[in-house]
């Protein structure tokens, strides 16, 4: 994982109350959506609904891996750290991060790999955005 | 064991296929429904009496075909090893009229102290449950790789009279 404190995006997701369970923490599953707003926003999400509107054309997520080492709570600013790199030309893989303020280390770390998907539903290779240019090795 | 659950629309993404990270809600709805249908352990309960409970640590999962809105599902679960502090949870989601595997994933879940917040080892009467219940109890957590496991199912599917649950 490269050092997510250097070149990293950064996105600031607001913990709500309804991120969080019983427990008291953010649902587990909950951070997935910080990361895709996270990526949202690298991508821009003008091209990505003109993408979507004009052609059909989107993204999915293809396989992904997550650790869980701290628990957001309610009121938590979280710091959406994420890196990518392309994978050849149909895969995207992004490393995401969910920092708590003042957290020492990562509270979320996930990596997920991106493809995209044509109007047919279909594998198509990523399509010429900026963001890739940013793409970080 | 298994679920059965259809696919909803508010659970889908333009695409009218399953949001990936509802497939997590999904899998751990059904684990925890299994488990107390079949009478194995009541998560809630089991927490009011000893404030203990579990939390994820880790997920792992690839996303094989997509699951698409409408679609009926079977949703399984085995737990396939567990250790002093941690289990292994395999959830496997398949199409049952094609056979068609969706997705597959591996997830640890960590027994830790509710008023304490930390981790703590599984009492006796967790770790015999376990014993019981665990497909290859023996087996160190990392042995399992989710590609292997992948394959293995593919062949149980393909053999159709071999019942997904088992080993």
């Amino acid at each position: 994982m490269p050092d997510s404190t250097l070149n990293a995006h950064h996105f600031k997701a607001q913990v709500y109350y309804e991120d969080t369970d019983h427990s008291g923490v953010v649902y587990h599953a909950n951070y997935l959506k910080f990361f895709e707003r996270a990526r949202e926003d690298i991508i821009g999400v003008k091209p990505l609904a003109t993408m979507w509107h004009d052609k059909g054309v989107g993204f999915a997520v293809y396989k992904l891996s997550m650790n869980y080492n701290d628990g957001a709570v309610f009121g938590d600013l979280l710091d959406i750290r994420t890196t990518w790199e392309k994978e050849g030309d149909y895969r995207v893989i992004f490393h995401h991060e969910a920092w708590r303020p003042d957290g020492v280390k990562a509270a979320v770390s996930c990596r997920l790999e991106l493809v995209c998907l044509g109007p047919n539903k279909k594998l198509m290779p990523i399509p010429d955005l900026g963001f890739l240019n940013e793409a970080d090795a | 064991m298994k679920t059965l659950k259809r696919v909803s629309f508010e659970d889908c993404d333009p695409f009218a296929h399953l949001n990936n990270a509802n497939y997590l809600t999904y899998f751990l709805n059904a684990r925890e429904e299994q488990l107390r249908t079949n009478r194995i352990l009541d998560i809630l309960e089991h927490a009011k009496e000893t404030g203990k409970s579990w939390a994820v640590i880790s997920h792992n999962i690839k996303y094989l075909k997509p699951a698409r809105m409408g679609e009926k599902l079977e949703i399984w679960s085995r737990m396939l090893t567990f250790n002093a502090f941690i289990d292994l949870i395999e959830f496997v989601m398949i199409e049952p009229v094609k056979h068609q595997l969706k997705s597959v994933m591996h997830s640890q879940l960590a027994y830790f102290s509710i008023k304490e917040a930390k981790p703590v080892k599984h009492d006796r009467q967790i770790t015999q449950l376990f014993s019981q219940i665990a497909l290859f109890p023996d087996e160190k957590i990392n042995t399992f790789q989710i590609d292997n496991r992948i394959k293995h199912i593919k062949l149980q599917l393909k053999k159709q009279n071999k019942p997904i649950g088992t080993k």
